[in-house]
């Protein structure tokens, strides 16, 4: 297991190699002139001033050098200033991130907590009204677009119910705890100030809920078509053959071996959380990196861009090595397979 | 006579199907006394599954109980509610299934699912039964318990595994272990020591067993009371010995007589059930079998006969069972069978000179090791022209991938292969294009081998219009060819879905023999079928070939049907020819000592008391063969010798190739010359 993990870890070697490639290459592809962009079209027509910046940010030497010195600059934690904001993309990465993050973690955890049991008492019971019920159910969630779930929810339950704090990821008059982690959750557990911990909660519920119904959605068809493959298998007729009961059936041999492919999903789909919730970050105001990658991209801001493409794509990677990492701790075939 | 154990009376079962429901046991009714061994034999279709899986109420989805009575030590079982039959199930009745690598949950320890009998029934503690399963780990003869039950499934081999499953079922004493085609899926030294077991264990325990099979072979050595199914209802029923001796009903009898014996003639014709097993869905009028029967009459297409007893223990459902005729005799003659023109002379149309064919895995991680396996490791082989070459041996013994080879679908690492004298190893392009015209396949699975969207006529079209040949004669030859397989022509426009397993078979031999081939090779082309059909293929071929003549290159896992279809034989262990010969002689003397296991592996009717040989230990790993001798692993005979060094394959002037040190039996001077 450890030699499998260790040689997982060097294959990222490669793997972030590449994505560094793509992103300078992409960004460097596209037609729009950052020093235009951001000193301004009057100024841009002052050759001399233009050719100030170019120097300055090295847009003059070869691109496999400029490649190296942006290579160099990350290895060293430097992502290069943003053009727009003038700060260090780091600097705004660490702001950003860890609001997304939270979000993120908070619907996948939603969404997990609610597919994999009507997943699984949907296959169980298939064909059946309840069946029924999770399949439109799960159908509607996966098709509403967002942003209108969003709006809708708000409406709901902030302007008529009362009953979900406004934008932002704690209230107003409230400071954010001593900065550890970023994530308000935990650096409130830390500094163990519980009503901030609540509040942070209580405004990630919304968001968080309104992010996780497309998961939802999806984890949950998954998890039933998964079911319903294993619900066919053999090992099943012997349990039942050694006097096991349905429910002891389903909860110590179908469930188990259902949950490798709707791993695999749960990975993609927090991937996907990570990456993809600038509409719900733009609508409840959440200060996440939706939202910054959103206004870079708009600036041409493409020290940011590249930051925000690198910081995605790296979780990515990660969450993926998890997956892999669950595959092998709960089937020992592949424990086999890579010993 | 005491109260029985296991009592069923006018069962009915029904499946469901896109039209209805339609029946597939239909009022069937038997006796099990404690400590009694009842064989179940049928085809499939038969419904000898389904009424196994009934008696604890586990019918799969679709099926379900339609009427009748099933009592367990006098208590009705098909009234029983799910809390109930959960405290029968593993209990009073042990079920063994019948592929053990399906039916083990490949993420739990195996130790914990032969455990889980004893939990769930409150028999004993998480401590107490891991003490108890490794006692009933030793009983089923499990090496090294407490390592084994620590192992996941996928650590163990298909028997070791069907052995575990033994294990379970067994755990907590049950009085009744019903066993759904236990060894069927297992290979047949593997089969030989599993039925052993499962023999020893009932001697020892006393429980009473229902042992369900296709074959009567692998029943008669198991069993005290035999039950003959036929279309959802039992035709015959008897001691096993008065049965096989004497059957009285003539779908029994058609059973014993289509397998091939020991003692019959090579060659000779199989007597084959004509016809086809019945769809359940729309079962023939009166007695079922009447339409395959020779000896229906009137009353037979009318009414169907009900199942009488008689004095001796003896039941049979059949208006004439007076007239059946006794297995030997009867209406099919043996006709003369096309005997082998080669003998010796004969130029070999094929000769494969010491193929090595290794198979790299894929590395299952970056930067990881490589296995190979060893599939064939120096193989030689000779058939002469219009001879059939049996290659036998056990799954991984390489004898796939040597047909494979043959039909150059893979390529060699290195040896030969020639063919018409031609050396065909390399050759690619026009000149493979030319081979390939006479060399065809004919492979295992009927249902894989066709494709579902294309007609019949274009499916045997294929091959010819490859070669260019003109419309109309791939018009005839079409027509011709379905004729000669016992198809009719007017099948041509149809799908293959709309045919039976053995149908299909047919036409995959009709695509095959549709260029003329000078060779034919078949890789397990029975398998997968029916007793009864299986013998209208080995028929077929015998017919083909006296009708075409071309020669023949046979794959099987089954001795006895190459001893009676094969003129020559060729034993493989390991990617290794251990024996080679005429089939005759070395079935008959063989001299190695795995053919002489893998002969007495072979359940045969008329051997059922004697003691088989039964191998000890598992087959070694293709990825890492043993040294020296591969076979010595598991030999009787083996010495410190046959670690050291590799026995060549060494022929003698009849024509025998043995690779052993010690062969069984030292033929005339032991000529040192190398096999080509």
């Amino acid at each position: 297991m450890w030699t499998f993990t260790f040689r997982r870890l060097l294959l990222l070697i490669p793997t972030l190699i590449g994505i560094t490639l793509i992103t300078f290459a992409v960004t460097r592809s596209i037609p729009t002139d950052p020093v235009a962009a951001t000193i301004g079209e009057q100024a841009a027509e002052h050759p001399e001033i233009v050719a100030v910046y170019r120097a300055k940010w090295g847009l003059d030497e070869p691109l496999p050098v400029q490649y190296l010195t942006y290579l160099r600059n990350l290895v060293r934690g430097d992502f290069g200033d943003s053009i727009y904001t003038h700060r260090p993309v780091a600097a705004d990465l660490a702001d950003y991130l860890p609001a997304t993050i939270e979000l993120a973690t908070v619907a996948i955890i939603i969404s997990i907590l609610i597919s994999l049991p009507l997943g699984v008492l949907a296959a169980r019971f298939r064909g059946g009204p309840f069946d029924g019920l999770v399949r439109t159910v799960t159908t509607i969630g996966v098709s509403m677009p967002i942003f209108w779930l969003a709006l809708v929810a708000i409406n709901i339950f902030y302007f008529h119910l009362h009953l979900v704090p406004g934008q932002g990821r704690l209230d107003s008059g409230l400071a954010p705890p001593p900065t550890v982690t970023g994530l308000y959750t935990i650096d409130g557990l830390i500094a163990g100030d519980f009503g901030l911990v609540a509040n942070a909660l209580y405004h990630l519920a919304l968001p968080a809920f309104v992010l996780a119904t497309w998961s939802i959605g999806l984890i949950t068809r998954v998890t039933r078509a998964s079911m319903l493959a294993v619900l066919g298998q053999d090992f099943l007729r012997t349990a039942r053959s050694k006097g096991a009961r349905e429910p002891y059936v389903l909860v110590h041999h179908a469930v188990e071996n259902a949950i490798l492919p709707v791993i695999t999903v749960m990975g993609l789909a927090f991937g996907d959380l990570l990456a993809g919730s600038v509409m719900t970050e733009t609508i409840f105001g959440w200060p996440g990196i939706g939202r910054y990658a959103y206004s870079a991209a708009s600036h041409a801001d493409f020290p940011a861009v590249m930051g925000v493409t690198l910081v995605v794509a790296i979780s990515y990677t990660i969450v993926n090595l998890a997956v892999d990492l669950a595959y092998a701790l709960i089937d020992p075939r592949i424990r086999a397979a890579m010993s | 006579m005491s109260a029985p154990l296991l009592e069923i009376e006018d069962l009915r079962i029904s499946v469901a199907t896109d039209t209805g429901s339609r029946p597939i046991v239909r009022g069937l009714g038997l006796r099990v006394s404690a400590g009694e061994v009842l064989g179940i034999v049928g085809e499939s279709g038969s419904g000898k599954s389904m009424t196994a899986l009934a008696i604890p109420a586990l019918l799969p989805p679709g099926a379900s109980f339609a009427g009748g009575s099933i009592r367990f030590h006098g208590e009705e079982l098909t009234r029983a509610g799910p809390r109930r039959l959960a405290e029968i199930r593993g209990l009073g009745i042990g079920m063994i299934f019948q592929n053990p690598m399906t039916s083990f949950n490949p993420l739990k320890r195996v130790g914990a699912q032969v455990a889980e009998p004893l939990l769930l029934h409150g028999k004993a503690d998480r401590r107490t039964a891991r003490a108890r399963v490794e006692d009933i780990f030793r009983q089923v003869s499990i090496p090294d318990p407490a390592a084994r039950a620590r192992a996941y499934p996928n650590e163990f081999s298909g028997g070791m595994l069907q052995r575990a499953m033994i294990a379970t079922a067994l755990v907590n004493s049950p009085e009744l272990v019903i066993a759904d085609e236990p060894t069927t899926a297992l290979d047949v030294t593997v089969q030989a020591q599993v039925l052993d077991l499962l023999g020893r264990l009932n001697r020892e325990t006393g429980a009473a067993m229902i042992f369900i099979s296709h074959d009567l072979a692998v029943v008669s050595r198991i069993c005290d009371r035999v039950a003959v199914m036929y279309a959802g209802r039992i035709v015959e029923q008897g001691p096993v010995r008065a049965i096989l001796d004497r059957p009285r009903h003539p779908y029994s009898r058609a059973l014993i007589a289509a397998m091939p014996a020991a003692n019959a003639a090579a060659n000779a014709r199989l007597q084959t059930i004509g016809g086809e097993p019945p769809d359940f869905g729309a079962l023939p009028s009166g007695c079922p079998f009447h339409p395959r029967c020779p000896l229906a009459s009137e009353r037979c297409r009318v009414e169907d006969p009900p199942l009488v007893a008689d004095s001796e223990g003896r039941a049979v459902a059949c208006w004439h069972a007076d007239a059946v005729p006794p297995v030997g005799t009867g209406p099919v003659a043996a006709t003369a069978a096309p005997s082998d023109v080669s003998a010796t002379a004969a130029e070999p149309i094929l000769r494969v000179s010491d193929l090595v064919r290794h198979f790299r895995l894929p590395a299952a991680l970056p930067f990881g090791r490589r296995r190979e396996v060893h599939a064939l490791d120096g193989v030689s082989v000779t058939l002469a022209r219009g001879d059939t070459l049996g290659i036998a041996g056990e799954t991984g013994c390489g004898k796939s991938t040597l047909a494979r080879c043959i039909l150059r679908l893979v390529d060699t690492d290195s040896g030969s292969i020639q063919f018409m004298g031609e050396d065909i190893t390399g050759i690619a392009g026009r000149s493979l294009r030319a081979v390939r015209r006479h060399i065809q396949p004919i492979f295992q699975n009927p249902y894989a081998a066709l494709n579902p969207r294309a007609r019949i006529e274009d499916i045997i079209a294929e091959p010819l219009r490859a070669f260019r040949l003109p419309a109309v004669e791939i018009d005839r030859r079409i027509d011709a060819v379905l004729d000669m397989v016992g198809m009719s022509p007017r099948h041509r426009k149809r799908l293959p879905h709309e045919f039976s397993g053995g149908q299909r078979q047919r036409i995959s031999i009709a695509r095959a023999i549709a260029l003329r081939p000078a060779l034919v090779v078949a890789d397990e082309p029975i398998a997968s079928l029916d007793v009864s059909i299986q013998a209208q293929i080995i028929n077929l071929f015998t017919d083909l070939r006296r009708e075409i003549g071309f020669s023949m290159i046979f794959i099987s896992h089954d001795l006895r049907v190459i001893r009676h279809f094969c003129s020559h034989v060729a034993v493989m262990f390991l990617g290794q020819v251990v024996e080679h010969g005429p089939a005759a002689e070395v079935c008959a003397r063989p001299r190695h000592p795995y053919t002489a296991a893998l002969l007495s592996a072979v359940p045969e009717l008329d051997k059922a008391d004697g003691k088989p040989v039964i191998l000890a230990g598992e087959p070694p790993s293709p990825l890492a063969p043993p040294s020296g001798c591969r076979f010595r692993t598991r030999c009787f005979r083996a010495t410190e010798r046959c670690a050291e060094f590799v026995p060549p394959l060494v022929r003698d002037a009849g024509g025998r190739a043995t690779a052993c040190f010690y062969p069984l039996e030292t033929p005339a001077p032991l000529a040192a010359v190398p096999a080509s």
